[in-house]
């Protein structure tokens, strides 16, 4: 039974613990940049915490792993060493065995190997080379430091529910007390108040603790006492009479309750954490909801129309409220990019490191939401790209230095709204795209006829294509087969587009658009026929009414009009949906200029009824996909109107054109 | 009440429907309700015996003819005209049939195969058939009537990796 209930919070813990790694990693990256103190604090308690962690779930290996990680880690933060870039690449390799040792945990493997074990011995001789002093100063810590805590209650802090034993108890989870008891304010037996507190406490706690972790346990009684805590100086004196000795238990649960709120506090992702203020808005916008409601409910009662623009007014207020509560609903699923953009410092130091290169990683807008499905899948193509930007966009400084840029490429992340949609861009200062070589190995498969009168971004949208690479030599980083064509799918199936613009000699930009949510678009209800189909409102660019002589016919069937500038294909949809009763002119009808992929086309419907929000529905739930159409909605009226796949539209119009 | 037992567990019972003047039954656990006709939206690219979806509560529900589905004329929708709602395999569907008319008990031993008839109603649809009295009732196999478009589903996906090629 005990088994079971302990692995009910084994979950809990892995994501703790790896966050706390995300944490580590993170702080022991920006060490390497040159940090402060508070970062070796921060790298300290997440090991820690890992370490109590894992001793208390029963995973040994792992605790004996950041033991003696932490007693490394102790030393550094005592000041007895230097931290240098073999410890942080030390450290760096102890979190990624750790991240390997949670993962065989979670599917029941053991958790050593040999790595873990030569890592472990690699970090004992670490902490052994301090020198003799520190060695034997880290053996008996209990000399090293100490604090004297004077504690005095006042008389009503056990009305407050506070016990003093509660918090020696507490202190005796840090370290080796002598605790010495104040007996001059008890009074005498006839004048005293059993519920005051009449006792004082001197504390000596010896041990290497800080003097926040020890303010930590007196967070809540700050005000219902007197308390000073000062440095031990001098060797203990002699303990004064009345003296009990509170026995320190090896309390890895109570160290670990100090330090969770520093590892939690870092990295959000994994599982859904709502903010406080996200929840409280919530509940405000239901009052609200709840008032208008009792307000219009008092014309069930009695209506007569000198009260119309009170109705109206509720209506109004009623609409607007759900629309907000709408948007706070959905905001719940928005998560920061940052928990996605968190793991590149790390990829680009390894692999700058592994190729010789030097790259500074720049990253904007981590604060960027994005709905938590579109997140988890988005992370894999970045990764991707990021790769290949170093790999094969960034020269080596020998490389910069001789077309006359600085020594140090820059790769920038950046995350921004536009429109309805997320951007996501990746841009390196690198070589650009190799031109030639794309060139020769896109003759070489015969995707295209001749390397004639191909624009740098139509080379761009060579490397998108499956199985191309070129690389020279495959290298273990890139190449692997898995190319440029997965990262485009991924994005499209998020119901994202990429991009990309390239100039040789001066960088690639990768642009990826992605939606702001899966569930609810904003669109217009365009009438063809009989039928009425949503249009997502992000791919129009404009409606337009055309005369009939705006139309050029081109041989095969297919119809062109000039717009800005450019000819784009008309795309009858009632022809392409086979709608009935539909308007055949196009000066009678509207013609919705609408962009996909980079394409635009005229759509050509009757008319537009108006704009609304459209909760997507699956149509493949219980039926099937249908080409050019994206999903479903259910109107005001509760009847179903179909949402356009612009793309899909647009593919199927070439494909019957093809035909 | 051992009685009644063994007799359930020998019988199951068939929701019959009236589909030019013939009586069809379905298996009444994979029906969901029975509604009045309603119109319904048109999907393009499908057969042409899907008439289109319908909204069930939220759920968008595509929607046969069962008529057309067996390749009989259309008939005029009038006031007996329904959908009943099925559920086979975590699917819904509505089937329009003429009129519902009663729901019966067949024991499993009153099920007979179906001969080959050559008829107008192609027989893959059907699991059976059995007499109530002096009625013949064929019974409906739910599962068979969405089927036959795995291999559209399948033609459509191919041509989805076709467009993805061209395009790429």
């Amino acid at each position: 039974m005990s088994n079971i209930s302990i692995a009910q919070f084994h979950k809990v813990f892995f994501e703790e613990s790896l966050e706390g790694l995300d944490a580590m990693e993170a702080a022991l990256l920006a060490l390497d940049e040159g940090g402060d103190a508070e970062l070796v604090h921060s790298i300290f308690r997440a090991a820690h915490s890992i370490k109590g962690g894992s001793a208390t779930f029963g995973f040994p290996d792992m605790a004996a792993l950041t033991h003696e990680a932490e007693s490394l880690l102790d030393q550094v933060r005592d000041g007895r060493r230097a931290i240098d870039k073999s410890i942080i690449e030390l450290m760096l390799r102890t979190v990624d065995c750790l991240r390997g040792m949670f993962d065989r945990a979670q599917s029941g493997q053991p958790l050593a190997n040999g790595e873990s074990e030569s890592l472990k011995q690699q970090l004992a001789a670490a902490v052994g080379h301090a020198g003799p002093t520190a060695t034997k100063v880290a053996a008996k810590p209990a000399a090293a430091s100490g604090w004297i805590i004077q504690f005095r209650p006042h008389a009503g802090m056990l009305a407050g529910g506070n016990d003093p034993l509660r918090l020696l108890r507490e202190l005796a989870a840090l370290g080796q007390l002598v605790v010495e008891a104040q007996l001059d304010r008890v009074p005498t037996l006839d004048a005293l108040d059993p519920t005051e507190c009449h006792l004082g406490w001197r504390i000596e706690l010896t041990g290497s603790v800080s003097r926040e972790a020890i303010a930590g346990v007196f967070e809540w009684v700050e005000d219902e006492c007197d308390l000073s805590i000062e440095p031990l100086v001098a060797a203990a004196p002699p303990p004064a009479p009345a003296v009990e000795a509170v026995s320190a238990p090896a309390g890895a649960g109570g160290a670990a309750g100090t330090t969770r709120s520093a590892a939690a506090s870092s990295n959000d992702a994994g599982s859904v954490r709502v903010g406080i203020d996200k929840i409280d808005g919530l509940i405000d916008l239901v009052g609200e909801l709840v008032i208008t409601q009792a307000m219009l409910d008092q014309f069930r009662e009695e209506f007569d129309p000198s009260r119309l623009a009170m109705l109206q007014q509720g209506l109004a207020q009623l609409a607007r409220h759900t629309r907000t509560l709408q948007e706070s609903v959905m905001g719940i699923r928005m998560l920061p990019i940052g928990s996605v953009f968190n793991r590149f410092p790390r990829l680009v130091r390894d692999l700058s490191q592994k190729l010789g290169k030097q790259v500074k990683l720049e990253l904007v807008g981590e604060h960027t939401e994005l709905d938590k499905t579109v997140l988890e899948k988005i992370g894999d193509p970045l990764v991707h790209l990021v790769r290949n930007a170093i790999d094969h966009g960034l020269e080596t400084p020998e490389k910069r230095r001789a077309t006359g840029k600085g020594d140090i490429g820059t790769l920038r992340l950046e995350a921004f709204h536009r429109g309805g949609s997320i951007v996501v861009e990746i841009v390196d200062d690198g070589a650009g795209l190799n031109r030639e070589a794309i060139i020769a190995k896109a003759l070489q498969k015969g995707l295209i006829k001749s390397g004639e009168g191909i624009s740098d971004d139509e080379v761009g949208e060579l490397i998108f294509q499956p199985g191309f690479s070129t690389a020279a030599v495959t290298t273990d980083l890139s190449g692997r087969g898995v190319g440029m064509d997965v990262v485009r799918r991924n994005v499209v199936d998020l119901g994202g587009t990429v991009a990309i613009k390239t100039r040789p000699g001066n960088g690639t930009t990768f642009t990826i658009t992605l939606p702001l949510t899966l569930a609810i678009i904003d669109g217009l209800r365009a009438a063809v026929g009989d039928e009425c189909y949503i249009v997502p409102l992000v791919s129009i660019v404009e409606s337009i009414q055309l005369p009939a002589e705006a139309i050029r016919s081109v041989t095969g069937g297919g119809e062109l009009f000039r717009f800005r500038g450019e000819y784009r294909p008309i795309v009858r949809l009632h022809q392409q949906f086979g709608c009935t009763n539909a308007r055949q002119n196009i000066e009678d009808g509207l013609v919705i200029v609408v962009e996909a992929d980079g394409n635009q086309v005229g759509l050509f419907v009757d008319e537009l009824i108006g704009q609304q929000q459209a909760v997507v529905k699956s149509l493949e739930a219980n039926y099937r996909r249908v080409d050019g159409i994206s999903g479903a909605t259910i109107l005001a009226d509760g009847s179903v109107a179909l949402i356009i796949d612009i793309a899909g539209l647009i593919r199927l119009q070439s494909r019957r054109k093809a035909a | 009440m051992s009685d009644l037992a063994r007799g359930e567990a020998l019988q199951s019972q068939y929701l019959t429907v009236n589909l030019a003047h013939e009586e069809y039954g379905v298996d009444i656990l994979s029906v969901r309700e029975i509604r009045g006709w309603t119109p319904v939206t048109r999907i393009p690219q499908s057969p042409h015996y899907v008439l289109g979806v319908l909204n069930l509560r939220g759920a968008i529900v595509p929607v046969i003819d069962l008529r057309l589905r067996f390749g009989l004329a259309r008939e005029e929708y009038n006031a007996t005209t329904v959908t009943v709602i099925i559920t086979v395999a975590g699917r819904q569907f509505g089937i329009v049939v003429d009129a519902v008319s009663d729901v019966i008990d067949v024991a499993s031993d009153a099920l007979r195969p179906v001969p080959d008839m050559g008829t107008t109603v192609d027989t893959e649809y059907l699991k059976g058939l059995t007499s109530i009295g002096d009625r013949m009732v064929l019974l409906l196999d739910a599962d068979k009537l969405l089927q036959p478009q795995d291999a559209q589903m399948l033609e459509a996906a191919l041509n989805a990796a076709d467009d993805v090629k061209a395009v790429a």
